[in-house]
């Protein structure tokens, strides 16, 4: 009896169709990482300055 | 002119100034204890002339203390350092209103990569695995299609892993000068708690040794009489 070793986390290849393939612990998924956009938050220190300051 | 926001700052430029504050509150807190207790005794000092207004001196000056004391140790409590891990996050009951804000808006602290810390660590540790992946693919690959693929996804894990582990830097600053904000705060409740104390001492102080007089001296009886 032959058992189908599981991939590693994160582990890569190439699918049939030439795209790359990552194992993310549950299956095999198209590799795209999402694309921070910088929606954050503003804190203390990133105001911008006052208008009678010099910048 | 387009402001373009500082990326060098941090949440943590705040914790100075809090520490600032609270060094005030406690310097506050000693000199109106100072005045208090430390000028009471002296003004009724020849006023105790029993053992039950020693004792009932005694509780107010205690009293008073205490008060002082209470509100020094919540106030040099801000000035203690927290330790903050990613864990803090979920767990810190000091982070409990922080908490509740990233609940109303976890993109904006968690961005695309999931709704908690745990998410971010292991969003991390994935795009950190497939990186060295795809460095060891991109060194036996001889492919130049396959080759130029796995350049370009090498390029985006490094971006991903770039962007959550600025993530988790900020929650994790965040959640640090978030604990001192608690402190301070907690500090400024238990100060007010404290103040009064310490005037309930002093009152008792007060009381105590203006309640009694000293005997008064019975006046000796005069030896002339006068003529009536």
């Amino acid at each position: 009896m032959t058992t189908d070793a599981v991939p590693e986390l994160g582990a890569i290849r190439f699918a049939d169709d030439g795209t790359l393939e990552v194992y993310n612990g549950i299956e095999w998924v198209k590799y795209e990482p999402p694309a921070d956009n910088g929606y954050g938050t503003l804190f203390r220190g990133q105001e911008p300055p006052a208008a009678h300051e010099p910048s | 002119m387009s402001f373009e926001p500082p990326t060098a700052m941090s949440p943590l430029d705040a914790v100075p100034e809090m520490r600032t504050a609270a060094r005030w509150i406690l310097g506050a807190a000693a000199a109106v204890g100072a005045a208090l207790l430390g000028t009471s005794p002296l003004a009724a000092a020849g006023q105790i002339h029993t053992t039950g207004t020693a004792v009932a001196a005694y509780a107010g000056l205690i009293t008073g203390l205490a008060g002082v004391g209470w509100a020094i140790w919540y106030t040099a409590d801000a000035l203690v350092p927290p330790l903050t891990t990613p864990k803090s996050l979920d767990t810190d009951p000091r982070l409990r209103d922080l908490r509740a804000q990233i609940a109303n808006d976890p993109p904006a602290f968690y961005g695309p990569f999931g709704t908690s810390m745990a998410d971010l660590l292991a969003a991390k540790a994935l795009h950190q695995q497939v990186a060295a992946n795809l460095t060891a693919a991109l060194a036996r690959e001889q492919d130049p299609g396959r080759r130029s693929l796995v350049q370009l996804k090498l390029a985006e894990a490094g971006t991903a892993v770039s962007a959550i582990g600025g993530r988790i830097q900020t929650l994790l600053e965040l959640s640090h000068a978030w604990c001192i904000r608690t402190q301070l705060r907690r500090a400024r409740l238990h100060t007010l708690a404290g103040a009064a104390v310490a005037a309930l001492g002093v009152v008792i102080f007060l009381a105590a040794t203006g309640a009694e007089s000293p005997p008064t001296p019975v006046p000796a009886p005069s030896a002339t009489r006068t003529a009536s």
